[in-house]
């Protein structure tokens, strides 16, 4: 009975999401209406503005009955309006949410291809030059501030060598730099879980079982190693998603790519509530919703836990 | 013929070129060996040892575990790792495996040469269904022209592009289901995943993808060791059938002399890497030469009556960093002479013993054969009389009469039966029964999808004091779980449990005194000891929980420690540095520190190697008589059973289905369970068996039967 | 007392296994050499520098690296090194502190969550599951945020966000151990829960907290920086790697260095942090139970 319980499960964190993105306003220091006023008007607000304001967003109103107000107009899709007049929360989401998608997809394929090859090597050719070598480089990658990283990229591949735009964001040039930047962090962890996921496995019995068949070294490797070495490097894969989102708010500064990152980094700056709710609110559902989906895939691909789980 | 000197080929094959001008499979001088990363020593897993292997025939090889058995299985179908090296030879049908290149040794794997091993779901992969473990073995077996292409490339993918080939995925598909058949499994099978078949079933699809290459030479690695008796005793049938009707060869592994005895036409025993003694199976069991295959045979449960004690042998096998001047068997060598000790003893030619031709009774390694000829001349019995020294063997004089008392009291305690149970028993359960929920969710109890599983169903039992009651039942019986419900660490969800004739409850309910009157032995020694905290601290807890000071736990730990034979330095060490007997025996020592009137022991001689397991018999045998408690002895081995216990339980399903004294139990019994049971577990190979792969614990038991639930459901 | 007895007082200590073990691993070993090379350049370094790390000398703006100033000035004059020693103090400090509180954030309600079960299980795993479901560093962006930008208010939201991870461990660790022979061996006795939570159950967790806690401070370094980059922790004038180089971002084509100082300085401390962390956990988690208790999840 997998599927079920694992969707109730997920609603009840969606929900606990919800609060979290609620309950964030009331960390702010003071009155957040006085707060915000003054960002606005640049001065301190009248108490009378500072009255209309809180009537007009509802601020009066008991926790629990704001909290439920704003959770209706999530789920109708109304997030609400930028206090600076820049729109409709959701409308600056969808704007602002392919940059993102691009360049998230874009670093993870660049650590897959890095990964994968680089794990398996290293794994196949435990103890060689080869391995101390990626593992060196894996470390390294692991050890590398992202946004060091981005600027080291731009001062040598787009001011030294002018092969890529510094900066912004819409055609392909410009999203080499930046999915380097942050696939190469990625990579390193990925490349680190599939070198030990593959060196367990093939230290396992049934490997050699499947020598003592006859079964040749490379399909060994391949055909039975792998696949069962791979199911942990897909859920981590899942999970780098949620570092590949965190490693993009960096990288969107760095690049000054207008994405999810850089709207949520000005909103918190800026006071600007709706905003940073609204992209918490995605990012944490994306989140969720891509482990929800990892562990559908995990599920598929490992016949031990398809049968809803028992026995392990 | 003569014996040689050490290095020389000892125990070459015995009918040299006359019909056959080679064996099947010729083991020469093998030795194998590794460093020890860590101490930068020479591991010598197998130190020169020689077998030879007909067709049509199945050999046995055996010995404790330690002795090289597996590592020689390795080496032989070139296994063993890079960082082994690897001496003497392998002839495979006349070739020399250890000069062909690994290519070579690789085909001849797929085609001639199949291995099944201990752990059968462990080595087929977790991730491909039986049918493709089937089909890849049968596309490997196919000649190599038919796929010499892929072969040359190197690959070995289960895609076949080309569609003229299509046909003959589907011909493997039924030959696969064929193979399935021919191992007792029907097609449905196919579409298994390792994780979803029960230990035997796993072994089955293992012994039908060894054979899906119609191999000449199996070689079987412990292959029922970790199964129940009645699958064991299937499983080991199977293999006769299979190798008489297909005209092979076997290499039985086993550190098992009965059941090898069941099953293979000749033995070689090994200690310590190297072949103690070899010969036809009838021989070496009848008239054992080697003093340790004597050692061997007379730890076996049916050596002696039951309830009586059993001849040992002392020490352990030696570390396999060690080298030994002379024979490695001579520290624990009850007739050893200086000779033995520092030079290595000649191989010496056996008679046949029921003047067979070529007069050949096999080989044996030692040179003190005159003398254990003449001692066996001598004395009547072969096994007690030969038995001096520092094999225990009560077989004369002051131990006999301590025998007779047990005896009697037994009687004794049967004719208080008859006349009525006079003083209350020590433990008593009425119509018990538990059930644990299969899915624990509110959901689950919201939806009333609430399934159950019923581990224990309905049972009552009552031990008297000073009585043994034995449990026995296959895994998944319920045993662990009376254990558990006994001992308090689960509460039956109907009936109740009486100690003494006191009602009691779960653990944290219990009064100091009734936590007292039990003790527990739990089922794997090592895992029952904290493995940071020192001997001294662990036998001493229950006296600390009790309210002993520090002084009387003192006196009470170094008692304890000398009761069940551990020496006063074993105190400070830890669980890690103990062997597996001795972590028995300190879990015995804090079992009985209270002196209880009720002592639990879960599996107290599974994992453990025969010699062992005799030492612990008697060391139970030996506590009851100082102690005069009640023991309920738990274990799937019917031999330990019947050797132990006054009355025995046997369990199925979670119900009692038979119980009576254990004469009449194991001499007649009514529920054919039980006598399925003890079929399984006769013959020659009664109760010889020990486990040395782990058993489920009462966890696993229950998600195993799950599993079959599942399945039903799925599927 | 003698020097001799003193050392034969430490032994048991110094021949540990576990530390023996580390010892030889020489990557851990040259970890341990530059975690402890940058405290002590941390302590001393702005001690002996002759320049003050936020005094301002504008006649000597954006200097390249000479023998006056090893690491060049920065746009207001202030010599880098000096900066950079003191960002030491600021980045290494953070990151002690912030491991210290989720440690002990995390195995309190490891604990409770896993010994007391039932719904207060449920409730602080859910309270987990949540948490889990941000990616970290946006949670702590938002937070300290939302809470001001400050020192405090990062080491609050970096501990807030990262406790979950040891939680979950110490809760598997601690139903495993529950349901392990030795610790029902002990329930048998009639020991009370607390004494066999004290006897057997922390001896045996403590060690995956151990690991888990030189893992994570390498990640906790880099998150620092990452929120101070972005303006949320240390301030300006105040000497920190991640601030120093977003400040310096904006003369990348002139005076590269000051990005690559503070960027090579937070690399030799995170891979300091790492190499010590794989070596702890070689050691004492040879198996790789703990990543697996973790979910997989190290960052």
């Amino acid at each position: 009975m997998f599927p079920l319980r694992r969707l109730s499960s997920t609603v009840v964190v969606l929900l606990g999401v919800t609060i979290l993105t609620y309950g964030l306003i009331f960390l702010t220091p003071g009155d957040p209406a006085t707060v915000v006023l003054q960002e606005q008007l640049g001065h301190q607000p009248s108490e009378q503005s500072v009255r209309d304001f809180r009537a007009e967003q509802g601020l009066d109103d008991p926790v629990p009955v704001q909290y439920a107000n704003w959770l209706a107009d999530v789920l109708r899709g109304d997030l609400g309006d930028s206090y600076y007049g820049d729109g409709p929360v959701l409308e600056l989401l969808v704007d602002h949410l392919p940059q993102t998608l691009a360049l998230a997809g874009a670093s993870i394929l660049v650590a897959i291809c890095v990964a994968l090859p680089a794990g398996i090597a290293s794994a196949c050719y435990r103890g060689t030059r080869i391995d101390y070598a990626s593992q060196l480089i894996a470390l390294l990658g692991v050890s590398t501030p992202n946004f060091w990283l981005g600027y080291l990229l731009i001062i040598v591949g787009a001011l030294r060598l002018g092969l890529f735009p510094v900066a912004g964001a819409g055609s392909l040039p410009q999203l080499v730099l930046p999915a380097i930047t942050l696939g190469t962090g990625m990579a390193a962890v990925l490349t680190r879980l599939v070198r030990s996921s593959l060196l367990e496995v093939l230290a396992e019995p049934f490997v050699d079982g499947a020598r003592a068949r006859g079964v040749p070294e490379r399909a060994v490797v391949v055909v039975h190693a792998l696949r069962t070495a791979l199911l942990p490097v897909v859920t981590m894969i899942g999970l780098q998603l949620g570092y590949v989102l965190g490693g993009a708010v960096v990288v969107e500064v760095v690049f000054q790519r207008p994405g999810l990152g850089t709207l949520l980094v000005d909103a918190v700056f800026a006071r600007d509530y709706p905003v940073v709710q609204g992209v918490t609110l995605l990012v944490g559902t994306l989140f969720v919703a891509v482990n929800l989906l990892t562990d559908l895939v995990y599920r598929r691909l490992d016949p031990r836990v398809s049968i809803g789980g028992v026995g392990t | 013929m003569t014996g040689r000197g050490r290095g020389g080929p000892a125990f070459e094959n015995p009918a040299d070129d006359d019909e056959h001008p080679h064996p099947l499979l010729e083991v020469d001088d093998l030795r194998v060996r590794f460093d020890d990363g860590r101490d930068r020593e020479t591991v010598r897993a197998v130190d020169g040892l020689s077998l030879a292997l007909e067709r049509g025939e199945i050999v046995g090889l055996v010995g404790e575990s330690g002795c090289g058995k597996s590592a020689t299985v390795r080496a032989v179908a070139g296994l063993h790792g890079g960082d082994a090296r690897v001496d003497g030879s392998v002839r495979f049908d006349g070739i020399d495996l250890r000069e062909v290149s690994d290519e070579s040794l690789r085909r001849l794997r797929a085609t001639r040469l199949s291995t099944v091993f201990q752990d059968p779901s462990a080595t087929l992969t977790p991730t491909r269904t039986v049918e493709a473990h089937l089909t890849e073995a049968l596309r490997l077996a196919e000649r190599p022209a038919d796929r010499s292409l892929r072969a040359s490339l190197g690959f070995g993918f289960d895609l076949d592009l080309d569609p003229r080939k299509w046909g003959r995925r589907d011909d493997r598909r039924e030959r696969a289901a064929d193979l399935l058949e021919a191992v007792g499994l029907d097609a449905r099978a196919l579409e298994w995943y390792p994780h979803e078949c029960s230990g035997g079933e796993a072994q089955r699809v293992s012994l039908a993808v060894a054979l899906a290459s119609d191999p000449d030479v199996l070689l079987a690695d412990e292959p029922t060791t970790a199964l129940d008796a009645t699958t064991r005793a299937e499983i080991l049938a199977l293999l006769e059938s299979t190798v008489a009707d297909r005209e092979m060869g076997a290499v039985l592994v086993s550190h098992d002399l009965g059941l090898v005895a069941d099953v293979c036409d000749r033995v070689v025993v090994a200690y310590a890497g190297r072949v103690m003694e070899a010969g036809p199976t009838d021989r070496v069991l009848e008239s054992p030469r080697h003093p340790y295959t004597r050692a061997l045979l007379g730890c076996r449960l049916d050596s002696v009556g039951p309830g009586k004690r059993l001849p040992t042998i002392e020490g352990e096998v030696p570390g396999p960093t060690v080298e030994p001047a002379g024979c490695p068997f001579a520290p624990r060598c009850p007739r050893v002479t200086d000779e033995c000790r520092n030079a290595a003893p000649p191989v010496v030619a056996v008679d046949g013993g029921d003047g067979g031709e070529c007069g050949d009774g096999g080989r044996v390694r030692c040179g003190e054969l005159e003398r254990v000829a003449a001692s066996e001349a001598a004395g009547a019995n072969a096994v007690t009389a030969a038995d001096g020294g520092a094999l225990e063997q009560c077989g004369d004089g002051t131990n006999g009469s301590d025998r007779e008392r047990k005896g009697g009291t037994k009687s004794e305690r049967q004719s208080t039966d008859a006349n009525g149970t006079r003083t209350a028993p020590a433990l008593e359960l009425c119509g018990v029964s538990k059930r644990y929920p299969l899915e624990d969710s509110w959901l689950a109890r919201a939806t009333g999808r609430d399934r159950w599983h019923e581990a224990v169903r309905d049972v009552s039992l009552s031990v008297r004091p000073g009585e043994t009651l034995g449990i026995v039942g296959e895994s998944g019986a319920g045993k662990s779980t009376v254990i558990d419900l006994v001992t308090g660490l689960e509460e039956p969800t109907a009936g109740a449990v009486r100690i003494d004739g006191e009602p009691v409850g779960r653990v944290n309910e219990r009064t100091r005194d009734q936590l007292a009157a039990v003790g527990r032995l739990f089922q794997h020694p090592r895992s029952s000891l904290d493995p940071r905290q020192p001997v001294r601290a662990a036998i001493a807890e229950p006296l600390r929980e009790a309210g002993r000071d520090r002084e009387e736990r003192r006196v009470r730990t170094e008692e304890l420690l000398s009761l069940v034979g551990l020496e006063a330095h074993h105190a400070d060490r830890r669980p890690g540095q103990l062997s597996g007997g001795e972590c028995q025996r300190v879990g015995l020592a804090r079992a009985v520190a209270l002196e209880p009137a009720l002592v639990v022991l879960d599996e107290p001689t599974s994992a453990l190697d025969v010699s062992v397991r005799a030492r612990v018999c008697n060391l139970l045998l030996e506590l009851q008589r100082r102690l005069g408690s009640a023991f309920v002895l738990v274990s799937h081995d019917l031999g330990v059973v019947a050797h132990l216990a006054d009355r025995i339980a046997v369990m199925r399903g979670g119900r009692v289905v038979e119980s009576g004294p254990a004469e009449r139990i194991c001499e007649s019994p009514t529920h054919d369970y039980t006598e399925r049971l003890l079929a399984a577990a006769n013959a020659r190979g009664v109760g010889t068996e020990t486990d040395s792969g782990d058993r489920p614990t009462d966890l696993e038991e229950g998600s195993q039967s799950e599993t079959e639930t599942e399945r039903e459901h799925t599927k | 007392m003698s020097v001799r007895s003193t050392l034969e007082r430490c032994r048991p200590i110094v021949e540990h296994p576990t530390l023996r073990t580390l010892a030889r691993n020489r990557a851990a070993v040259a970890g341990a050499v530059v975690v402890a090379g940058l405290a002590v350049l941390a302590a001393v370094g702005p001690v002996l520098s002759p320049y003050d790390p936020t005094a301002q000398d504008l006649a000597n703006r954006l200097r390249s690296p000479s023998l006056a100033h090893p690491l060049g000035t920065d746009q207001l004059g202030r010599d880098v090194a000096t900066r950079l020693a003191a960002g030491a103090r600021v980045s290494l400090g953070i990151a002690l502190l912030v491991t210290g509180i989720r440690l002990a954030l995390g195995v309190s309600v490891g604990l409770v969550a896993g010994y007391v079960g039932g719904w207060v299980d449920e409730v602080l795993m859910r309270v987990v599951d949540v948490l889990l479901a941000f990616p970290g560093i946006v949670l702590a962006l938002v937070v300290a945020g939302v809470a001001g930008p400050s020192l405090r208010n990062l080491v609050l939201a970096l501990a807030a966000v990262g406790w979950t991870t040891y939680a979950r461990v110490v809760r598997s660790s601690v139903l495993e151990v529950r349901e392990r022979a030795f610790v029902k061996a002990s329930r048998l006795t009639g020991a009370p829960r607390r004494r066999v939570i004290r006897r057997h159950v922390l001896p045996t967790v403590a060690g995956p907290v151990v690991v888990l806690a030189t893992l994570d401070l390498g990640g906790v370094i880099l998150a620092t920086a990452g929120l101070s980059f972005l303006g949320l922790g240390a301030q300006p004038p105040a000497p920190e790697w991640g601030t120093m180089l977003a400040t310096g971002r904006h003369h990348l084509r002139d005076a590269t260095w000051l990005v690559n100082a503070p960027g090579l300085a937070i690399v030799c401390a995170v891979l300091g942090a790492n190499l010590l962390g794989d070596g702890v956990r070689d050691a004492l988690d040879p198996e790789g139970e703990i990543e697996r208790k973790s979910g997989g999840r190290r960052r």
